[in-house]
């Protein structure tokens, strides 16, 4: 049985040996990208939620806001503030992954 | 260069965070391991150019992975195991049925490897691994070429450890009755 081993070990030798092994492309260096995109993204999900929350729903949403006891000028400046905000805030995550894909 | 020295690196990379240490342990790793994974991965991948070039995908998207790589256990066997995944998983994607390629491989005529026989008992070991399965070839592989334990080879090849011990001991069986006429 040993010979059998050697045999195949010899075998597999010369296999491995008449295999050609073209140059390396050395990867691409593993950065702390990924981790930054993943409450990039959730944050990115969340604002995109919320803004079609608003335009399908805006009626809870009014709802919500009615039940903070708001004075009304406040109440109808956050109204318009919060879209605002989300879109900037997609808007403002769109340009940065674009940046980082370049 | 043997798989503790690619650890080694590894380890030293992990150690320094440098370019220099990262150049070196990829390749070291690339080195030592292309020409195995095309030897290793042959009943999938066939004997052609498209394998050295799908060992390269290979291995590039392993090294992407290496953060899943634990430096306590071997190289080798962390890189076998998602090399294999990744292979199949590709076959799968086309579509392939790792079954026929397995049946098909039960080569009956000439093959590439007999042009690098030096004599008639290699010649007679090759044509008793080309009759085995895909799934017997990489055990054989892994066994007599890496000089794995059990163990290591059920952690690559997914399968129980009694089913890996039952396989050797079958494939032992059949190469003792098959090459009994030659130098046993």
């Amino acid at each position: 049985m040993d010979d059998i081993k050697k045999e195949f070990k010899a075998y597999f030798e010369d296999e491995v040996a008449s295999k050609h092994t073209p140059p390396m492309q050395m990867p691409e260096p593993v950065s702390g990208k990924k981790r930054g995109k993943v409450w990039e993204n959730l944050f990115l999900a969340a604002c995109i939620l919320g803004s079609l929350a608003l335009f399908t729903q805006p009626s809870i949403y009014d709802t919500q806001l009615r039940r903070m006891h708001l004075p009304m000028n406040k109440y109808e400046a956050f109204k318009e503030e919060v879209p605002r905000v989300l879109f900037e805030g997609i808007q403002y995550m769109k340009n940065r992954k674009g940046v980082m894909n370049d | 260069m043997s798989d503790d020295s690619v650890k080694e690196l590894y380890r030293k990379w992990q150690r320094e965070k440098s370019e220099r240490a990262r150049q070196d342990f990829f390749s070291a790793a690339w080195t030592r391991y292309h020409s195995r994974l095309q030897v290793f991965l042959t009943p999938w991948l066939g004997r052609g150019a498209e394998c050295e070039d799908r060992v390269s995908e290979i291995l590039l998207g392993a090294f992407e992975r290496i953060e899943t790589y634990n430096s306590r256990y071997a190289f080798s066997t962390w890189i076998y195991n998602l090399a294999r995944k990744r292979c199949i998983d590709g076959l799968r994607k086309k579509r392939f049925v790792t079954e026929e390629l397995a049946a098909d491989h039960g080569g009956t005529g000439e093959t590439p490897e007999s042009l690098y026989m030096r004599n008639e008992d290699k010649r007679l070991v090759g044509e008793a691994i080309n009759r085995l399965s895909a799934e017997d070839r990489e055990l054989v592989f892994l066994y007599f070429y890496e000089e794995m334990k059990y163990r290591e080879i059920a952690g690559i090849t997914g399968k129980p450890l009694g089913t890996v011990k039952f396989r050797m001991s079958e494939i032992r069986k059949q190469m003792k009755s098959e090459l009994s006429g030659s130098f046993v």
